[in-house]
């Protein structure tokens, strides 16, 4: 936090003295030493080495976050590892079926010695790899795991703050609510729950006590590669993350989520208490969720026999259309909640900023709106009013301007990378542009006709514009289970050529070498 | 008692046989009529005079005055007096309808027929949670009043937004701790839902709880429709302020209201001794400093008439920040907090319009207070005699009418897009100076500083001062006058007559684009224009056209990237005009009195695109394609969600 805060501070003066070049001698001085301070946090030692041998890799899973990183150093290659997960969506088409295969190629690659991991956030689509190859995984181990903040309260299983069980009784209730319905909304809705505790809702109940989906994926993470807790540690924006020995020459700075008594812990119990009203207005039974009965059954009216054909003008009263209108407002809601618990959790997403020689990568996770805003407006610092909010700070400014790789927040999809920062990354980028990844599969989230499809064409093209962005998709593949997949349809099958460094591709994988 | 019954069913009888009744009449009309009994005619019987008995002109019908939770307590039934009309079972008259069906256990209810004898003797069904045709009944009466109010406040009828003709009303649509006005729905969803069983405040754990009992619920979204009536994009989604001022609106209506409840008043009256912006009561029943209290009358209570929706907010567990934006010291710092939700915000616009009235309130009786002391009497004492207590109420029932016209009448005086609270100060300072030019009791000086400690400041005033707050006249002859203008009278315009004011003021706004501030290039709405009729403190009516205006164009999210897409930028006016006088036997071209502006030309229109860039990139609004993403969403702004 402090470091933050005296980096922003003393940046200040350069925007100055850019603009009035004349008041700007005295503060010159000052200006440079700022400035070489600033760097010097950013860009580690020389004796770090050259960013020769420094990697990263997406794997092609489908609709999921799966990166490796290799790190050269003085010992040889060090790896960490970025997520690990899939997901259907509500297409049923976002898992390639090549996580197994991708996990092999990734213990091969790596002898199953990890120096970091990171879980992003706790949804399938970043998690579902650790419990489909559970059994695999306890064969790696890990120096270090890295989780976002809020995931520390899980610990103490029986806390009332448990968010593991606060989200999953939410998204249970939730998700009973849209059993048995086909619609667009439930389905999506149904989706989301999904995404959010690695549970098919859809499928019988699973029986028993013994853990699945996330609970199992967060099990493997925290007891196993994380060895009960002590080798894993929680971060929020603005703490200085503890690295393990062997990763020396890298360093990283988390720029979010937003730190602790941030508003979104609050949004959850509150959502828990504006949804409660309905789930407790509804009773279950096999056939799904029932309805409280207001009034005793004699009051229930045939619209046709007891209500006038006509209103007081003489116009017909139109009782099945009357129907209908009431009828769609229903879900609203509960889709709604749906919707928020997904949003809640990507804003968990742990952002990480690494720096090794002088590469800069900048991995996001899902976050979105007020993850990035918090550190891109700094919110927490005197400018209030949104509608002042102003330019990115220059902290944040420089941070994207600088950047050497970009991991696409959230699959493409137009709510997580604010246009403010294609903007930014556009903009007097440092000559050896960028590369950017997005781990997606076009037609399994949204509709294009509601602009809402993931990912998001425009968005793409904006960034497509702005650097060398490959998508996971892009490429056909194969694999044990589905045989061949085709490329996304309308999607450029060619790899784009950075401006430094190169990508290359294999089945299972997309690479670029910086 | 019988009689009156009699009488009652032979009106509607003659009335349901309709014209051939008449027309018989008409044709026997020269002769003096026979009385309709057959009896000896009697010569010196005015023929007017009839034995039919005139229509009444209110209906009264029972409700609740605040929830059901409050019992029985001392005024919480009432008898509302709603303006007569002939009504369906349903409720059904001409301009609401009440249809219950439900949405979540998708059937319809029974409808209640008012004009059933048995309820017309008894002033309709006696409140019951448990019977949902007494729920029909309050809704139609509620929202009825609720209707003649505004009327009476705007000087004109009102008319819902266009497109609805007959505003629905659904009293058990969904099931959900939540009401919401719905454009779409063409009326007003009631929820229902169960009280929290752990933390259900005075309910009973999981009882149901029915919004439409709710009388501040039922007034708050009525005002919502009343108010998407007026102004057609109010419920555009461009600053902060919009959903808020709606919220903060909507809850002043509500509140309001309580102050025109005389039982409730008198009573709250002798629990505060006066000081009726109190928010604790004292309890019935006195005690010594060391005494617990132990039975139900030594609690002390809330005053219920600055809490809103009580019974829903303690089953929700919910709706502290009213409480607390009236329990504050004001913070003018508060405002500026971006993370502020809806109706936190919304909250401190409340809190400034009650400081005002409370502040005129204390003025208007500080000289009852200070002959109550000089008589001898304690004002720190609660007890206060009964004509004091009296003369309060009539005091503070009097100023809650006054201040709701004002708010109510601002409505006019407001740019037609793009609210701001500063705006809304500016509009209330300028209605009501107005209509009484000189500011006696100081009301508009307790807005003024009512305001100003919450940080609630126009952008564009030059000073804190009553004349730089209102919108300025505009001088006579400064703009070009409107020709061809019908402003009718309080009845309403004909078809043909809309049609003529339309096409003259689309004339108008389309040959003085610039002059009004709009840009030439693109096309000028008028979404609405309402002849507004109200009497000045001479005595004299006054007739004024208010007219919108708007014009729209699509900015980018981001100039650089248009694939991006776009969001609705609207600028507007709001026009004043005085109907003329008569000249040569012939009216003259009506006068433009008020231009309230939102412009789009120069700098105005390019900061303000900006300022709404930034707003809707927060919002969110850049994802999705759906035009209705940038109105508001009732249901969702009342979910919390």
């Amino acid at each position: 936090m402090t470091t933050r805060a005296v980096a922003h501070k003393a940046i200040r003066p350069t925007k100055s003295k850019t603009k009035t070049a004349h008041t700007a001698t005295k503060k010159k001085a000052k200006t440079t030493s700022a400035k070489t301070k600033r760097s010097a946090n950013r860009k580690p030692t020389a004796a770090a080495g050259s960013a020769s041998g420094l990697k990263v890799r997406m794997y092609r899973v489908g609709f999921g976050d799966f990166f490796l990183i290799t790190v050269p150093t003085g010992e040889g290659k060090r790896y960490i590892l970025i997520d690990c997960g899939v997901f259907k969506g509500t297409s049923g088409t976002g898992d390639l079926g090549s996580i197994e295969e991708a996990i092999d190629d990734l213990f091969e690659t790596t002898g199953g010695e990890l120096a970091l991991v990171i879980m992003t956030h706790r949804h399938a689509d970043h998690i579902a790899g650790f419990s489909k190859a559970a059994e695999r995984f306890k064969e790696f181990k890990a120096s270090m795991v890295w989780m976002p903040y809020w995931e520390q309260f899980n610990d103490a299983k029986d806390s009332p703050s448990n968010l593991q069980f606060e989200i999953s009784e939410l998204a249970f209730q939730l998700a009973m609510q849209f059993r048995g319905r086909t619609d667009e909304t439930a389905q999506e809705a149904l989706a989301q729950l999904w995404n959010a505790t690695g549970i098919d809702f859809n499928a019988a109940a699973t029986g028993g006590k013994k853990l699945s989906g996330n609970a199992l994926a967060l099990d493997l993470l925290k007891n196993h590669l994380g060895k009960n807790g002590e080798n894993v540690r929680y971060y929020a924006a603005g703490d200085k993350p503890e690295l393990p020995p062997e990763l020396k020459g890298l360093s990283a700075e988390i720029l979010g989520p937003p730190p602790k008594d941030a508003k979104a812990f609050m949004a959850l119990t509150d959502l828990k208490k504006g949804v409660g009203q309905y789930l407790d207005s509804t009773t279950s039974s096999d056939d799904g969720a029932k309805a409280i009965q207001p009034f005793r059954p004699q009051w229930v009216a045939d619209p046709h026999h007891d209500y006038p054909r006509e209103d007081a003008q003489g116009k017909a009263i139109e009782y099945q259309k009357i129907r209908k209108i009431v009828d769609t407002t229903q879900p609203d809601m509960l889709a709604a909640a749906a919707g928020k618990i997904e949003t809640f959790l990507n804003n968990q997403s742990l952002v990480v900023l690494f720096t090794v020689a002088d590469k800069n990568l900048l991995f996001v996770g899902d976050a979105q709106a007020g993850n990035w805003e918090h550190w891109l407006y700094k919110l927490d610092a005197p400018v209030k009013d949104p509608t002042k909010a102003g330019d990115l700070t220059e902290v944040s400014q420089q941070i994207l301007q600088t950047i050497d790789f970009y991991k696409v927040g959230h699959h493409g999809s137009t709510n997580a990378t604010p246009i403010a920062v294609v903007e930014a990354l556009g903009k007097d980028h440092s000559a050896n542009g960028f590369v950017a990844m997005c781990s997606t599969e076009a037609a399994v989230y949204g509709n294009p006709a509601k602009g809402s499809e993931v990912p998001r064409d425009p968005l793409i093209e904006a960034l497509g514009k702005e650097c060398a962005l490959v998508r996971s998709d892009a490429f056909e593949i194969t694999t044990t289970s589905k045989g061949l997949i085709k490329a996304a349809k309308g999607v450029d099958t060619n790899l784009p050529k950075p401006k430094a460094g190169q990508l290359t591709k294999e089945n299972l994988y997309v690479e670029y070498s910086f | 008692m019988m009689a009156k019954t009699k009488n009652q069913t032979s009106t509607r009888k003659t009335r349901t046989t309709s014209t051939a009744g008449h027309a018989k009449k008409a044709a026997t009309g020269t002769k003096l009529p026979r009385a309709s009994d057959g009896s000896e005619e009697n010569p010196t019987t005015p023929f007017l005079e009839s034995t039919e008995v005139p229509p009444p002109v209110t209906r009264p019908l029972k409700a609740y005055a605040f929830d059901p939770s409050l019992g029985r307590f001392i005024g919480n039934e009432m008898t509302i007096e709603v303006k007569y009309e002939k009504l369906l079972p349903g409720p059904i008259g001409q301009k609401i309808a009440v249809i219950d069906y439900d949405g979540a256990n998708q059937v319809f209810y029974k409808p209640v027929d008012l004009d059933d004898p048995s309820l017309l003797i008894r002033d309709g069904l006696a409140p019951s949670e448990s019977n949902p045709q007494f729920h029909q009944q309050m809704v139609y009466a509620v929202v009825g009043e609720t209707i003649q109010h505004y009327e009476a406040a705007l000087g004109r009828r009102i008319r819902w937004r266009r497109g609805i003709n007959r505003l629905n009303l659904y009293p058990h649509a969904m099931i959900s701790a939540n009401a919401a006005y719905s454009p779409s729905a063409q009326g007003i969803l009631f929820g229902y839902f169960r009280a929290s069983q752990t933390n259900p405040g005075r309910n009973l754990p999981g009882q149901t709880v029915f919004t439409c009992l709710s009388h501040d619920i039922i007034v708050h979204e009525t005002t919502h429709a009343v108010l998407d009536g007026i102004r057609t994009f109010f419920s555009e989604r461009t600053n902060p302020d919009v959903p808020a001022f709606h919220e903060a609106f909507a809850d002043l209506a509500a509140l309001f209201r309580h102050f025109s409840h005389k039982e409730a008043l008198l009573d709250t009256i002798q629990k505060t001794g006066g000081l009726l912006y109190q928010y604790h009561l004292h309890p019935d029943a006195g005690m010594s400093d060391k005494e617990e209290a132990r039975i139900q009358g030594q609690f002390p209570g809330s005053n219920p008439l600055v809490g809103l929706a009580q019974q829903f907010g303690e089953a929700r567990g919910t709706g502290q920040a009213l409480r607390s934006a009236l329990g504050k010291r004001p913070d003018p710092n508060l405002i500026k907090d971006p993370d502020l939700e809806p109706h936190e915000r919304g909250a401190i616009l409340v809190s400034a319009v009650f400081d005002a009235y409370f502040t005129v309130y204390l003025r208007r009786t500080a000289d009852l207070f200070r002959i109550f002391r000089a008589g001898g009497g304690d004002v720190h004492s609660v007890e206060l005699s009964g004509s004091m207590a009296n003369l309060l109420a009539e005091a503070a029932s009097r100023t809650a009418e006054d201040l709701f016209q004002i708010c109510v009448r601002a409505i006019d005086y407001c740019p037609p897009v793009d609210i701001t609270f500063g705006d809304y100060l500016r509009a209330v300072m300028t209605a009501d100076r107005d209509l009484h030019p000189i500011d006696t009791g100081g009301v508009r000086d307790a807005f003024m500083q009512a305001f100003r400690l919450r940080g609630i400041v126009p952008d564009d005033a030059e000073y804190f001062s009553e004349d730089s707050l209102c919108w300025p006249q505009v001088p006579p002859h400064r703009l070009p006058t409107v020709a061809g203008l019908i402003f009718g009278d309080p009845n309403g315009l004909t078809k043909s007559e809309k049609d003529q004011n339309g096409d003259a003021l689309r004339a108008y706004a389309k040959k003085h684009a610039k002059l009004l501030g709009f840009r030439p290039d693109k096309p000028i709405e008028v979404p609405s224009f309402h002849p507004a009729f109200r009497q000045a403190p001479d005595g004299s009516l006054r007739i004024d056209m208010v007219v919108e205006m708007s014009q729209k164009y699509d900015a980018p999210f981001d100039p650089k990237k248009p694939e991006l897409g776009t969001f609705p930028v609207r600028g507007g006016v709001t026009l004043l005009i005085a109907k003329p006088l008569l000249e040569n036997g012939h009216y003259a071209p009506g006068e433009i009195r008020y231009l309230i502006q939102k412009r789009l030309d120069h700098d105005y229109g390019a900061q303000r695109e900006q300022r709404q860039r930034r707003f809707s990139l927060r919002e969110g609004l850049l994802e999705g394609k759906d035009p209705k993403r940038f109105q508001i969403d009732f249901n969702m702004l009342h979910g919390g969600i």
